[in-house]
């Protein structure tokens, strides 16, 4: 088994914090291990919340190098995280998701926009000012036939707090199924459960 | 014509609150009655969403067991088991159309001859035009395995179960029968499974239709496992190794998603028929071509075979 880190830090101190809690996680094979060790303390709303990155490992990519592998971590990181953002995070009410599937192949964004309510945060967007991300994991199980990346397994954890009439703590979970088009990484299947409240 | 253009999967996904939902009702039931007012007990089913984009919608592939023995090229040999599998991206659904591998055909090029001597011939492009020709549908993608390669991605599954509508076995392959009902069957039982025909009461028909079992089998296992880490992965690596194809390895790690998308309950099957002829010394079948283009026409467009012939 591959296990490898990649953390998008904004910072050095979270980076090192990101690092350490995936010592504890790696290796572990269930997908609710993916958020068992927040990055920031539950609870935590609004803009006063520490900006949390998105921690990404791979767990199944046998035959991949470092430099494969950065690569893979790189790529999809740049397609999962604008989803995370553009899709759950930020600023609302908004109404236009269409720049949270620029990542989506084109048949996989027109599945979205019908899968809305469950691919984003439309369907609390009337009642919530902003959701702050506390946890952000994603783990990758890699296929790379003789070491080049073909295809992409995402198994991700996203939890966030909500402020505005509705104060929640949220979790999004699932997967999603990444292949290269034209070179870059694009989602082209996903599965994933409505948010519950933690 | 052999394409390579991309089908979209509609998907699914199982209920994973099923058996949450049996155990709580269970519970409510058998709990000691009180005289306090119990709290009630709201099941509340997530909802889930699903997609598999493999556009366009339905996709066709030609799935061949070759019999080539060591040391053969199993892509230039004669093709031993043939189905036609469609899958419809969008709605889940999925067919097969089994041909009997001694169906006497036109093969391009070559003239009449039984179509698994296009394999020999031509290789799976000549294969699959003449496939495609005798069922009006030209698959996007020709799979081929052979023996030990097909029990190596059977291993590497874990296995399969089947349902076997009827015992039986073979004097020298598998001297104790197969049990009727459902049944695991590991890597040498899978094959023999797929094999076996003297024992069959319509010979390579029925073997036809056990291959389909296997195929059903194959798809039942991805779908139940696709979800543990790392098995879609690790299961498309084996297929590379054990199979011929004019598929990339992105277009196969695609279609695996879409097959674990398929819904069993959608799956059709039917085995060309034809009558029994003698060419040249040699025992033919004579397919029933009108049915093997009806076939095509039913199942062209969405993958679903509404009743076989």
């Amino acid at each position: 088994m591959t296990s490898v880190t990649w953390v998008r830090a904004r910072s050095a101190l979270v980076t090192a914090a990101a690092i350490l809690l995936l010592a504890g996680a790696a290796g572990c094979d269930s997908g609710d291990d993916l958020g068992d060790t927040p990055d920031a303390a539950p609870g935590s709303h609004g803009t006063d919340a520490p900006d949390v990155t998105t921690v990404v490992t791979i767990e199944h990519g046998e035959g991949m190098n470092a430099a494969h592998q950065t690569k893979v971590l790189d790529g999809v990181s740049a397609v999962i995280d604008p989803w995370f953002d553009q899709a759950f995070l930020g600023d609302f009410p908004r109404s236009d998701y269409a720049a949270a599937f620029a990542g989506f192949t084109e048949g996989a964004a027109e599945d979205a926009q019908r899968d809305l309510d469950l691919l984003s945060n439309a369907g609390l967007s009337d009642r919530i000012d902003s959701a702050t991300a506390t946890n952000r994991r994603v783990r990758l199980d890699v296929f790379a036939p003789e070491g080049h990346a073909r295809g992409v397994t995402a198994n991700f954890v996203l939890d966030f707090d909500t402020a505005g009439d509705l104060e929640q703590h949220l979790r999004v979970h699932g997967a999603l199924y990444l292949a290269k088009v034209k070179g870059e990484w694009k989602v082209f299947g996903y599965d994933v459960e409505q948010a519950v409240e933690l | 014509m052999i394409g390579t253009s991309w089908r979209r999967v509609r998907a699914w996904r199982p209920f994973r609150l099923a058996a949450l939902g049996v155990v709580l009702a269970v519970c409510a039931t058998l709990a000691p009655s009180s005289s306090v007012e119990p709290t009630d007990l709201a099941l509340i089913k997530l909802k889930r969403a699903t997609t598999v984009d493999v556009s366009p919608d339905v996709v066709w592939i030609l799935a061949v067991g070759s019999d080539a023995r060591p040391g053969e090229d199993m892509t230039h040999t004669r093709g031993d088991a043939l189905q036609l599998i469609g899958m419809n991206t969008r709605t889940g659904a999925a067919a097969a159309i089994g041909v009997p591998r001694d169906s006497y055909v036109e093969i391009p090029g070559v003239g009449h001859n039984k179509i698994n001597a296009a394999l020999y011939y031509g290789g799976p492009e000549l294969l699959g035009e003449a496939v495609g020709n005798l069922i009006g549908i030209q698959p996007d993608y020709v799979f081929i395995t052979r023996f030990e390669k097909f029990r190596a991605m059977i291993g590497t599954i874990g296995g399969i179960e089947v349902d076997n509508p009827i015992s039986f076995g073979d004097d020298s392959l598998k001297p104790v029968p197969f049990e009727a009902g459902r049944i695991h069957l590991g890597p040498w039982d899978a094959l023999f499974f797929a094999r076996i025909r003297h024992d069959l009461l319509r010979g390579d028909f029925d073997r036809s239709a056990n291959q389909q079992r296997v195929l059903r089998g194959i798809q039942a296992k991805i779908r139940q496992k696709a979800g543990n880490h790392g098995f879609i992965e690790k299961g498309v690596l084996s297929a590379i190794q054990n199979m011929a194809t004019n598929a990339s390895p992105s277009e196969l790690y695609r279609l695996a998603r879409a097959a674990a998308a398929v819904k069993p309950s959608l799956i059709t099957t039917c085995v060309l028929q034809g009558g029994i002829g003698n060419i040249g010394g040699a025992s033919v079948v004579l397919p029933y071509l009108d049915q093997a283009q009806q076939m095509g026409d039913e199942a062209r467009d969405d993958a679903t075979l509404e009743a076989c012939p």
